[in-house]
């Protein structure tokens, strides 16, 4: 990325700690690839809950304390005594016919948790198993290197990178559980990008050795709990679609700079924060600065996206049929808000020439629900 | 341009079906199954599979989806075996058209009953689910990919063994009911009825047709590469031996007329309108797909190919306008009947669904992404795409707004992902892409 | 959706406030429902943490388990809740009515639940339940495993469209009012309700704010919120569990009665927004075709009921072949058939279906009442015609078989679109009847539309036969699958239950 789309990002946020991107937030790009300021907020690294909550609207994503010690207790029986729960699975479950298994942890070097440590022991044991020269099939841990954006992302999966028949395997673990066999498809779809973002990496860190991308497979394994029990199984997942639409929305990342030189002079989400990290911005201010960039709101960014329902009041402050959903959108193309389309119904409005046919059809909707006695 | 290292299709495409007659009289398999890319002969096949197994001795029954689609095949059969008694199984409220009554050698009988003498019985998947009991030695499955799982299991103990037919490229069988509840068995019965059968019978051959004698050599490396990326096909006639003339100049309307010289020149023609966001039924997308039908029959065209080496003149049946929606369908015809043009009631037009296994000289698509917000799994399908851009033998042409391309770039990926289901290919986002790129290198700003 | 609905959203996004998109209710609300707001533990499947259950406003009663990761805890949560619904359920097997050769049960339960995730806990619930064996290693009280098959059985009824035996609120509401908001946030009961029918003294714009925050309406689950979680729940969970630990009986009981009081509290205001939607739900009148429905319900609960009593093997983890696609043509069938149903019975639905050119309706201004054809078996018989004129958007093409909801006509009228021709901005639709009109060579009087008369058509959707599967025993070689029988795994009862 050149230097001045850095230096304008920087500006962008501000203030503000730069948040890397993650496996976790690295996966939302896939949610709404079209939104600008959401493309903006992420790749100027600024902190979306926070700035969301300045402006009025504190992002409702907590995560419920049980849920987490259930992921930790569960990952942790999974790996207990060597993986060995976990190699039961890959046996029992998915029949695969595993050597003498050797399992590496990469969670620190000799007592050296610093990422690029990490990050250097981890791409020395991994290409020499890719070269063959390794004995080791479990590799716990590792610390994985993304570049994003012209940014260096370091990728930490509570993953095991699993080698067999000279393939790399990436190793979900995660606590919804499968059921007769089928799990949450939302939930399976966002464990599996998140292990996408991986699966790249991995690819990346390979190939800087000369090594091509069959090395790691794009059929992850997903290690869940069995029905309703604590005992886990695995399912395979197949992730060809989901790697290449990660690897295309990482490549579009790369064209900030065509959104950043629309952007007016001076333009920044800074918090400006003080020594307590309490934003000393006003309010007023902070929304005025988001209110300047387009916003592409879906009803489903509720569910993920911390911007959504300041964008949910904007786009009901402005009348914009994005408050209804797809749905009403499909039926009215080409109508941009609710107002609009009621002043065609009505016939207060003379429709422009591209509109003429949709002021018919809804001129008839009007007609018919005023048969039936409602208003219109 | 002779190219002397490729093998002569025609070869190619014998050697194909040998393989596939030499399993038929083999017993070795309880089925065979034959992927047909567009226009490789399919139906010469069912034919010529049906004949072989007759003169072996059998008996046997023909499974179609449509009744066009069976009518089509009696009368195929009839012409090419005149000797052969055949029967046509149809429901009582079914009138048959002229033509299938015409031959001496066929029988239309509303029950099994009706056609004892009959050495080749004809019907739909939905007509042979009401006949109990009887039993033939061979059925030949004819769409099969079209065909349900559930609509097989009705059919199946008709028959000892059974030769499935069909395109794995065209659309896929739906259901209305939203339900992922038999997602990942092996016998979902929203599953096509040969990949279900597959599922279960692993050891089965499955052959594949190597050559579309339909699509013109323009067409087949885009076509194949965008909807058959592991299979493949070729185009079964050389560059120069297809090709189109006017019988007229062209005068006025100069974008329409650009875009048809591109077509005859190219094969391909994208006439593309101003970006805008419109609903679906948007008239001038609607009127200029008719527009460019009722121009080409205006100004006439000759065409020539390896039928017609002196050349043709084109009719207005030669030519089909394929869109997504019934709605748009009907206001295609509405807005062909406005154009004034006395053929223009002849023009085919209907949506993709209905124009499967059809085939013409010219085909206008109305992109099914025209002019949209957001790509719906619908909208993006590869089966769609792949059956709209692939019925024609000289020209195809596409209707769309400006902007297709930045709505599959911003396409948001939100498909549930199901365990141990493999990912379906191939992708409608990626097929799109290969077209798209195609395209835009036969693009008319209009 | 239609335009006449996407308009119906536009309004009551413009004024605030939910508007009407059909007629009637098209569900049938039982005089006696069974409300259930199940709530289950974030993060564990299945997990129940708490239920309250009962068939009138004030009948209510509150289970809670005490520490959800305990299996036996679970199970006695599931016996007290499979007792009570069983003991509903039985209210319903008392009054038969004998029908030819067969009898059926003359009403039928009905559970309500908040929302689609209410069913989904249901349905883990009952998945949980219906494969546990009363004797041996693990055994659980004779009531579970047959509350786990009656939980399936709903579940399964409620996934057919147009049935009334289990349904969510959310659904109901939002199938007869159109609010200014998605349909994902039609999930959420609360900011329904509140556009529906705000809070006295509160707009529905302050309404939808509360609803969104879980301090003030707490999520009507199946899960709490996190808040919730992390700021009490989790505090007393570990209160009881010190408590339990230390055996000390006055503390045990003062956390139980804490963790009671905190979940009822979480539980109670969807409590009584449910009655309140019940209450609003009656005051809409139902629709005249539901009760034909409710009477398949009624032979469908029958059926079960004595496959009950006969010995009931649990419902399959997952559908065999057969099964799987004798349901697919269920649903089918049922959606086609619930969709006809609406749009005969419901003119706003036909409206919808009018503004997409599926149906139209128009005023006859031809007709030639004593046309007779002959036909092939040489019988002359009655086909009058009509001339509609609609200024619908019709898309239905000639031969098209048409059904008509106009109450002026008998409910047997059978007629087909002969042809259809532009008249301005209008259509003028010829209409063939063939159905409808009498046994005699002359129609029966006012079988015939007359000229000035109004009425509607849409397409009839006919008759589709049954399909003929083989014998389960008898699977055929495409789709021979490895063995999945109904007895459960032998290691269903053993299923280890969370870490303590």
């Amino acid at each position: 990325m050149n230097a001045p789309v850095d230096d304008r990002l920087a500006a962008l946020r501000g203030s503000s700690r730069r948040l890397p991107y993650s496996a976790r937030s690295l996966a939302a790009l896939e949610n709404n690839p079209r939104c600008t300021l959401r493309a903006l907020l992420d790749s100027s690294g600024s902190d979306k809950a926070a700035i969301a909550a300045r402006a009025g609207f504190p992002s409702p994503f907590g995560q419920s304390t049980f849920a987490l010690a259930r992921g930790n207790a569960f990952e942790a029986m999974v790996k207990a005594n060597g993986c060995a729960e976990l190699l039961r699975v890959l046996r029992e479950t998915l029949h695969l016919t595993l050597p003498e298994v050797g399992y590496i942890d990469l969670n620190d070097v000799g007592g050296d948790g610093r990422p690029d440590v990490r990050h250097a022991r981890t791409t020395h044991l991994l290409v020499r198993a890719a070269l063959g020269q390794g004995d080791s099939t479990l590799y716990d841990h590792p610390m994985l290197r993304l570049v994003v954006g012209g940014h260096e992302v370091f990728l930490e999966p509570d993953l095991v990178a699993f080698r067999i028949d000279d393939r790399f395997h990436v190793v979900e673990i995660k606590s919804f559980p499968i059921i007769d066999e089928q799990a949450s498809p939302a939930q399976v779809r966002s464990a599996t990008t998140q292990a996408c973002a991986y699966v790249i990496a991995l690819r990346a860190m390979l190939e800087q050795a000369g090594i091509g991308p069959q090395a790691v497979s794009d059929q992850i394994i997903l290690v869940a709990p069995k029905d309703f029990t604590n005992r886990p199984t695995a399912a395979f997942v197949d992730a060809r679609k989901q790697v290449a639409t990660l690897t295309r929305q990482l490549e579009r990342i790369a064209r900030i700079g065509d959104l950043v030189e629309l952007l007016p002079e001076g333009l920044t989400f800074d918090l400006n924060l003080d020594a307590d990290d309490r934003p000393r911005r006003p309010a007023e201010e902070l929304t005025e600065a988001l209110d300047q960039v387009d916003a592409t709101y879906r009803p489903d960014c509720l569910n993920h996206c911390e911007m959504a329902f300041y964008c949910r009041s904007r786009a009901r402050a402005n009348a914009s049929l994005d408050v209804l959903g797809p749905a009403v959108r499909e039926q009215l193309g080409g109508i941009d808000t609710a107002t609009m389309a009621l002043g065609l119904a009505r016939g207060q409005l003379a429709p422009t020439d591209d509109q003429t046919e949709m002021a018919v059809a809804l001129r008839h909707a009007a007609r018919l629900r005023a048969e039936l006695g409602g208003a219109a | 341009m002779t190219d002397l290292l490729t093998p002569d299709p025609a070869v190619a495409a014998d050697a194909a079906i040998a393989a596939i007659l030499a399993d038929l009289n083999g017993t070795r398999h309880r089925g065979v199954v034959v992927d047909s890319p567009p226009g490789a002969g399919k139906s010469t096949l069912v034919v010529r599979a049906a004949a072989e197994l007759t003169a072996g001795g059998e008996r046997p029954i023909i499974v179609a989806q449509t009744n066009n689609q069976v009518d089509d095949l009696v009368l195929a059969l009839a012409a090419r075996h005149p000797g052969l008694a055949i029967g046509r199984l149809s429901g009582s409220d079914y009138v048959p058209p002229a033509a299938v009554n015409a031959p001496a050698n066929t029988s239309v009988g509303t029950s099994l009953a009706d056609l004892t003498g009959c050495q080749v019985i004809v019907g739909t998947a939905a007509k042979w689910a009401s006949v109990r009991n009887d039993t033939f030695g061979w059925a030949i499955l004819d769409e099969s990919y079209q065909m349900r799982s559930d609509m097989l299991l009705q059919i199946v103990e008709r028959f000892d063994r059974g030769l499935f037919v069909g395109d794995p490229g065209q659309l896929d069988p739906f259901t209305v009911v939203g339900t992922e509840r038999w997602t990942g068995l092996p016998h979902d019965p929203t599953q096509n009825g040969v990949t279900v059968m597959l599922e279960h019978n692993p050891g089965i051959p499955v052959h594949r047709l190597p050559v579309s004698w339909r699509l013109p050599v323009s067409a087949a490396p885009t076509i194949s590469q965008a909807f058959y990326p592991f299979s493949g096909f070729a185009a079964g006639t050389r560059d120069g031996t297809r090709a189109m003339e006017f019988s007229t100049a062209g005068f006025g309307n100069t974008d329409l007329d650009e875009t048809l010289a591109m077509a005859f020149t190219t094969g391909w023609a994208l006439h593309e309108l101003p970006r805008r966001h419109v609903p679906r039924t948007d008239t001038q997308t609607i009127q200029t797909a008719a527009d460019l039908a009722a121009r080409l029959l205006a100004r006439g065209a000759v065409a020539t190919c390896e039928r017609h080496l002196g050349g043709r003149p084109l009719q207005a049946s030669d030519i089909a306008i394929g869109v997504a929606h019934r709605d748009q369908a009907d206001l295609v015809r509405a807005a062909l009947t406005r154009t004034g043009n006395p053929g223009a009631a002849r023009v085919a037009v209907d949506t993709a669904n209905r124009l499967q296994g059809r085939e013409f000289e010219v085909v206008i698509v109305v992109h099914p992404l025209s002019g949209r917000r957001d790509a719906t799994a619908f909208h993006l399908e590869a089966g769609r795409l792949c059956v709209l851009t692939s019925r024609h033998r000289q020209a195809c042409i596409v209707v769309a707004r400006e902007g297709i391309t930045d709505l599959l770039d911003s396409h948001p990926s939100t498909d549930p992902v199901h365990l141990s289901v493999p990912a379906k290919f191939p992708d409608g986002w990626e097929a799109n892409q290969v077209v798209l790129a195609k395209l835009a290198q036969h693009r008319v700003a209009a | 959706m239609s335009m006449v609905s996407a308009l119906a959203h536009l309004e009551a996004m413009e004024t605030w406030r939910a508007v009407p998109l059909t007629a009637f209710r098209h569900r049938r609300l039982s005089g006696r429902p069974l409300v259930v707001i199940p709530l289950t533990m974030a993060g564990e499947a299945g997990a129940p943490l708490a239920v309250m259950v009962g068939s009138a406003r004030r009948e209510r009663t509150l289970l809670v388990v005490e520490q959800p990761r305990n299996r036996d805890q679970r199970f006695a949560f599931a016996a007290s809740l499979g007792q009570i619904v069983m003991d509903y359920i039985n209210s319903f097997r008392q009054d038969r009515r004998t029908d030819g050769d067969r009898s059926r049960y003359t009403d039928a339960p009905q559970i309500l639940v908040p929302n689609p995730g209410g069913i989904k806990a249901l349905a883990d619930l009952g998945r949980m339940c219906r494969f546990r064996q009363v004797s041996g290693p693990y055994a659980v009280e004779e009531v579970v495993p047959e509350f786990g098959m009656w939980l399936t059985f709903l579940v399964d009824a409620a996934e057919e469209a147009g049935t009334s035996m289990l349904l969510p609120v959310t659904g109901m509401l939002a199938e007869h009012w159109a609010t200014g908001q998605s349909t994902l946030e039609d999930q959420n009961l609360a900011s329904l309700m509140a556009w529906i029918s705000p809070p006295p003294g509160l707009s529905v714009e302050q309404a939808l704010a509360d609803a969104e925050n879980p301090d003030v309406w707490p999520p009507a689950g199946p899960t709490t919120s996190p808040e919730f979680d992390n700021r009490d729940l989790a505090p007393a969970i570990r209160r009881f569990d010190t408590a339990n630990r230390l055996g000390d009986p006055q503390a045990l009981a003062d956390a139980e009665s804490d963790l009671r009081d905190l979940i009822a509290e979480q539980i109670q205001p969807t409590w009584r927004t449910m009655w309140n939607a019940v209450s609003l739900l009656r005051s809409v009148p139902e629709a005249p075709r539901a009760a034909r429905r409710f009477e398949r319900d009624c032979i469908a609960f029958t059926n079960y009921s004595d496959y009950q009593d006969s010995g009931a093997l649990p419902q399959r983890k997952r559908d065999a072949a057969v099964g799987a696609a004798r349901r697919l043509n269920r649903l089918e069938r049922a959606l086609a058939d619930y969709e006809a149903d609406m749009a005969f019975d419901d003119p706003f639905v036909l409206a919808d279906r009018r503004s997409v050119g599926e149906a139209f309706a128009g005023t006859v201004v031809d007709a030639e009442p004593g046309r007779v054809v002959t036909t092939d078996r040489n019988r002359r018989v009655p086909r009058p015609r009509i001339v509609v004129r609609t200024e619908d958007p019709l898309r239905l093409a000639g031969d098209t078989k048409l059904i008509s909801p106009s109450p002026t006509l008998p409910a047997s009228h059978r007629a087909v679109i002969v042809s259809t021709a532009p008249d301005g901005a209008a259509t003028l639709v010829t209409v063939e009847i063939t159905g409808g009109m009498g046994r005699a060579r002359v129609p029966a009087q006012g079988t015939v539309p007359e000229v000035g008369q109004r009425l509607a058509y849409l397409p009839d959707p006919g008759w589709r036969p049954n399909p003929q599967f083989p014998e389960a025993d008898s699977m055929p070689w495409t789709h021979t699958a490895p063995p999945d029988g109904p007895d459960p795994e032998s290691d269903d009862a053993a299923e280890e239950w969370g870490h303590d």
